[in-house]
């Protein structure tokens, strides 16, 4: 991960309200602009937070699982008029074959908005926002937001541990696959036993309890009050605009061909406002931090 | 490496499976059919489906579904027609066989609860499409029976009418529960013989119509 990166320095709140608009936004329409825009920009600040390697080989596994997506929705939903073909006396459609296209694209989207969600919101900054007011949800979102680099980590402790013992067994697919098993199972005990013991620590320190303040290394500046009012603003503005009648575009029984409208502009405009902003203030960033080190 | 082989005929096995299990038709083909024809000896039903309430909640239909196309001016979207009654019919078998017939589209599901099937949607007109107590309702002579289509059998001369209900099918005269429960004669009792290969693996939790949800 990136360390430098503008969105990792900046105060919980405007990143958290961010990432709430942003998913909000995404899961609001099924507008086909808005969840394309939805996408494209959450792959790009993936990009700049993980870096573009990274990225592009998890897009390679992102695309199997939103086919698979698309192929499911046409498995089972039947609605549409455009039959394609008839699968045990049920129709194949391909209003469902575009649906299952707009819904694949928008849970990739969601599945990065959440990615780039882990690498800013990090534990401490859940905690420093929510520990006051809600100390055990707090907890448990710090707990399960950390289950998952926590996994990571174990796996590979675990899996030398077991090939020293020697349990390794190298010989076809499925005795590999069964080795695969068997270190995941300890892993999920250990993991499990784990959080038990932290939850158990946690509350052993006074942790929650009233009166107690925590240090936080987090000033609110004018730059993080300017992109909470921003975030704010423009899903309040999306979001009233689509109760409005923007950006509505039904796929059953046909797909209605999506409007441009000033409503639908308008909401459009506020949605994209949302989630090109982070990908604006990491290049502002860069560029401010290149001419700065040009002067030195 | 023997396990992997093993493996292997396996995965094939369960492919086989599942495609022995799969029937693709175009679209042509599926409206190949056949419908008996009705002689003197022959027995027959008559099955109408409408959807006249929905010409009195317009504001309620959603807006992708004004259409003549969907919602027929005079609600009429099979006239009554005539059909054969072949040996332990239900009244699902009529109404597939009809609906087939006349190329008219319907969505059911058979749902694993009732073990009977349930009728989605008719003519792209789906439960919930007007207001959130839509949705198909049937009854034969007249009397709403309050169980599943596929366990009604039906004798010669009945008359089936699909009906399409804005209100719990207080709007047609057949409110759920008020329904003279059951004549259990009529209760086909041995296990649902239709198999939707694909529904019956997607239906954890069955979809409900409104007025299933409020008993």
């Amino acid at each position: 991960m990136n360390e430098k990166r503008y969105f990792l320095r900046i105060h919980p709140l405007p990143a958290f309200v961010f990432f709430v608009a942003a998913l909000t936004v995404t899961m609001l329409s099924m507008h086909p602009v808005v969840l394309v825009a939805s996408f494209v920009c959450a792959v790009v600040f993936c990009g700049f937070l993980y870096g573009v390697k990274k990225t592009a080989s998890s897009l390679a596994y992102t695309f199997p699982l939103m086919v698979l997506v698309v192929l499911v929705n046409m498995a089972f939903v039947h609605r549409g008029e455009t039959y394609l073909f008839f699968l045990n006396d049920n129709p194949v459609t391909q209003e469902a074959l575009l649906y299952g296209v707009a819904m694949s694209v928008m849970f990739a989207a969601i599945y990065y908005w959440c990615k780039c969600m882990t690498a800013v919101m990090t534990t401490d900054k859940w905690i420093f926002l929510f520990g006051k007011i809600l100390p055990k949800f707090s907890m448990l979102l710090a707990l399960s937001v950390a289950f998952v680099p926590k996994f990571k980590r174990r796996y590979k402790q675990i899996d030398s541990a077991q090939r020293t013992l020697g349990v390794y067994s190298g010989q076809g697919v499925v005795d590999k696959l069964r080795y695969k098993f068997r270190v995941f199972g300890i892993l999920v005990t250990d993991v499990l036993e784990n959080s038990v013991t932290t939850a158990d620590s946690m509350r052993a320190r006074g942790f929650g309890l009233a009166g107690r303040s925590t240090y936080s290394p987090c000033d609110f500046t004018a730059a993080d009050g300017l992109l909470t009012a921003f975030c704010l603003a423009f899903s309040v503005l999306g979001t009233t605009m689509f109760a409005l009648g923007g950006c509505r575009i039904a796929y059953y029984p046909t797909v209605t061909p999506p409007t441009f409208a000033a409503k639908d502009i308008v909401c459009l405009t506020a949605a994209c406002a949302v989630f090109v902003m982070p990908i604006i203030c990491e290049i502002k960033d860069d560029l401010l931090w290149h001419s700065l080190k040009s002067k030195i | 490496m023997k396990k992997d082989l093993f493996a292997i005929v396996v995965i094939v096995a369960l492919v086989a499976l599942v495609a022995s299990g799969t029937k693709v038709q175009s679209v042509d083909d599926y409206y190949l059919t056949h419908i008996d024809d009705i002689t003197e000896d022959s027995q027959t039903v008559t099955i109408s489906i409408r959807c006249d309430t929905i010409l009195d909640n317009l504001d309620k239909l959603d807006d992708s579904l004004k259409s003549d196309k969907y919602v027929p001016a005079d609600g009429v979207i099979l006239p009554t027609f005539r059909a054969v009654l072949r040996k332990g019919d239900t009244v699902y078998d009529i109404f597939s066989r009809v609906t087939r017939y006349s190329k008219i589209v319907t969505d059911c599901v058979y749902t694993v609860n009732y073990s009977s099937v349930y009728v989605k949607g008719i003519n792209h007109l789906y439960e919930f499409s007007c207001g959130e107590l839509s949705g198909w309702m049937y009854r034969v002579n007249g009397v709403f029976p309050g169980y599943g289509c596929s366990k009604y059998v039906l004798k010669g001369g009945d008359v089936i009418e699909w009906v399409y209900t804005c209100d719990l099918g207080r709007d047609v005269g057949g409110e759920f529960g008020t329904a003279p429960s059951v004549e259990n004669d009529r209760v086909q009792q041995k296990t649902d013989t239709y198999t939707f290969f694909y529904d019956k693996i997607a239906v954890v939790s069955p979809p409900k119509a409104a007025w299933q949800r409020c008993v």
